[in-house]
């Protein structure tokens, strides 16, 4: 049994698909409890009928539309209306668009696609090193995990069977430290290159945010939806 | 063949999703505008769901885009990464192999037990995608392995 577990985390380190690597250790745990393996199609099966899994396809969507009507851009713009005369500002601003983004899309992963291919090269033009552009980017792609309606959250209210609405509001005070600290962080790494960094151009706050008007709302709604339970998200059946 | 299937498969997935964001949505507008619920659509739904997700699963493996750790292919010369991937992907193989073969006993014996979803339709006609799709899976990483293998003794 050990020998087993360990060749399969060998086997995932080596870049054996994880859904594998999960399968083959569920078929071997099944097999030890002599229960058939038929179960697991039953499961899966099963999986299906859970009523919230229906808010990922739709989520993902969503994401690919905005990421597709160019709303990375514009959420870059107004982001750095309102925070680019800071020193550092960009990092800042790439931490909280990422993190708006990540929010806007449900956590679907799709932030890093939309907005590192933005703010990459834009984080490098301002004299950031490669290095910490890649962390900067990789690591903002999981902040927005704490806000609604993240996919994250539902999945795990949906198998812990804990309140998703409680999990949303829980989230919020813990992502917005994650989103200080990471700034903070972002200041004192690059507090040389601040100093050199030239000014950035100033965009006038109020045709970003004309420009944007129509994407900010998106997470609030959410989170007030789910707060007044207008459309609440069904509660877990366990 | 393989052009055919991609097609196939991306056609597939594209009417699976707008079916479910069109029926979806006529659901929330019949509930809200008129009171009324289908109760088949959410059944349906999830339905559509697990089609879905099965034939993304089979649509990621073509390109070898099922999530993986990447922490030690990373730094691998090309000659020996070949036979990483020829260990990997036969034992992806298997795993599929045996998720189907196991998936298709399930099948059957809800055909067998005559088991109906959505009021009248029998249950087997929605779950044949299970050994399906597990199937393709098997096949595509089967199909991997060998070329592996074929291109590791040509060296």
């Amino acid at each position: 049994m050990i020998y087993f577990s360990l060749g399969l985390i060998i086997l995932a380190l080596f870049g054996a698909p994880l859904f594998a690597i999960i399968a083959a250790s569920a078929m071997v745990g099944f097999l030890g409890s002599e229960i058939d393996l038929s179960v697991m199609a039953i499961e899966v099966f099963g999986l299906a009928e859970m009523p919230i899994l229906l808010a990922i396809p739709l989520f993902t969507f969503a994401g690919y539309l905005l990421s597709e009507s160019g709303a990375p851009g514009r959420l870059v713009r107004i982001t750095s209306a309102f925070l680019g005369w800071m020193p550092g500002g960009l990092a800042i601003v790439s931490l909280v668009a990422c993190a708006l983004f990540t929010a806007f899309t449900g956590a679907s992963g799709v932030t890093i696609i939309a907005l590192g291919a933005l703010l990459f090269p834009a984080l490098a033009h301002a004299g950031y090193d490669e290095r910490f552009n890649l962390g900067l980017i990789t690591t903002s792609g999981s902040l927005g995990l704490l806000f609604a309606p993240s996919l994250p959250l539902i999945l795990y209210g949906v198998v812990a069977g804990v309140s998703i609405d409680d999990l949303f509001l829980a989230g919020v005070l813990p992502g917005v430290l994650m989103l200080i600290l990471l700034s903070g962080y972002a200041l004192w790494h690059n507090r040389e290159a601040i100093k050199k960094a030239a000014a950035e151009e100033r965009i006038s706050l109020r045709s970003a945010v004309r420009e944007s008007i129509w994407e900010i709302p998106l997470p609030f709604v959410v989170l007030a939806e789910s707060i007044a339970a207008i459309l609440p998200f069904p509660k877990p059946r366990r | 063949m393989e052009r055919v299937g991609r097609a196939l498969e991306n056609v597939a997935l594209i009417t699976l999703l707008f079916s479910l964001i069109g029926l979806a949505c006529a659901q929330i507008l019949l509930r809200n505008a008129f009171s009324i619920g289908l109760p088949w659509i959410d059944e349906l739904l999830r339905l559509i769901l697990l089609w879905l997700a099965m034939i993304g699963a089979v649509a990621a493996s073509r390109d070898h885009k099922q999530i993986a750790i990447d922490i030690l292919s990373r730094f691998m010369p090309a000659h020996r990464l070949r036979w990483v991937e020829l260990v990997t992907s036969t034992f992806t193989a298997i795993v599929t192999g045996v998720l189907c073969f196991y998936s298709a006993r399930f099948v059957r014996q809800s055909y067998e037990f005559e088991d109906l979803l959505l009021g009248d339709w029998p249950a087997w006609v929605f779950q044949i995608i299970l050994p399906v799709a597990f199937g393709l899976m098997a096949y595509r990483y089967g199909l991997r392995a060998i070329r592996c293998l074929l291109r590791g003794v040509a060296r």
